[in-house]
């Protein structure tokens, strides 16, 4: 897949982390990129407290709840992460301009049906900044939808008995107001 | 996804979807008239529980009260105090509720726009 060897990072070591996904892709990141993802952080600390000697650059992580897609974007992500956190470390406001001006043009080539792996992954990895961004673009996409619209969206049914779908509809009959038209 | 607690009232129940399944068509049609996005057609996968709850912390207080209305499970989560605790705050500090939504400010995804107009519930 995409490998992305340059390294926009200044402050990155030269340590390289091998992470290997479910589907056998082998992606080589550098340690900052890999200590963002908390899953891998944990088991990367925890093989140096059990060998003190290790200190190599060759330990190979295996995922196997990650397929290869959805690590690449997430590790793209983080890695523009990073960049626009160092590039802004003073100034916190335009650290943030940056980062909102990148996710918009980000999820411009995510499809919605990506979103839920990544969710699932960052999720497993324990990236909390690409979960929290994912989550909000998927409530972003329902946000003042219409209930019909969300049941399309996510590809559900309603499984209610008659009668409970209309009970709860009186009581949230206040928000069922200005639904937006699409 | 395969719809629970099906089989009691069978009757009212194919009511319900043969005329949910005539609302999904008109739209698909129309979509396609409108020549985009038919890779939307198979929609998501499915959220577990925990992700749904995820993406529920950053919807509005409407947007919250509709999600009760789409199915048992998205009910369930939904109806979780905690996912209604910032609005009852903001509430009780006397701060409008779209004052939440502005701090959370989500990303603006590319609206996905189908032409048919949804009526509004009365």
């Amino acid at each position: 897949m995409s490998n992305q060897s340059e390294s926009p990072n200044p402050t990155s070591s030269s340590n390289k982390i091998t992470l290997k996904t479910s589907d056998n892709e082998v992606f080589e990141v550098e340690e900052a990129v890999a200590m963002k993802f908390c899953t891998v952080k944990q088991y990367f600390d925890d093989e140096n407290n059990n060998n003190v000697t290790s200190g190599t650059s060759t330990t190979l992580i295996p995922l196997p709840n990650v397929e290869s897609h959805p690590l690449a974007i997430l590790i793209t992500y983080c890695k523009k992460h990073l960049e626009i956190k160092a590039n802004n470390a003073d100034n916190k406001k335009e650290m943030e301009i940056d980062m909102e001006h990148y996710e918009r043009e980000f999820l411009k080539n995510v499809m919605p049906q990506e979103l839920t792996e990544l969710i699932l992954a960052a999720n497993y990895l324990n990236f909390k900044e690409a979960l929290d961004f994912f989550c909000r673009a998927v409530a972003s996409a329902i946000q003042n939808k219409s209930v019909e619209y969300v049941r399309k969206f996510f590809g559900l049914e309603s499984d209610f008995k008659p009668g409970e779908e209309e009970k709860l509809r009186e009581e949230f009959a206040w928000s069922f107001e200005g639904v937006d038209e699409d | 996804m395969c719809p629970r607690g099906r089989g009691l009232v069978e009757n009212e129940e194919q009511y319900e979807n043969k005329k949910m399944k005539s609302i999904v068509v008109e739209e698909q049609e129309e979509e396609e008239e409108e020549g985009s996005g038919s890779e939307r057609e198979t929609g998501f996968v499915d959220l577990n529980q925990d992700m749904l709850h995820n993406v529920l912390k950053f919807v509005d207080m409407v947007t919250l009260g509709r999600a009760a209305c789409v199915n048992k499970l998205w009910s369930k989560v939904a109806l979780d105090d905690r996912l209604w605790a910032p609005f009852i705050i903001y509430r009780r500090r006397g701060l409008p509720w779209a004052f939440h939504r502005m701090i959370l400010r989500p990303p603006p995804i590319d609206p996905q726009v189908f032409s048919r107009q949804i009526e509004p519930w009365v």
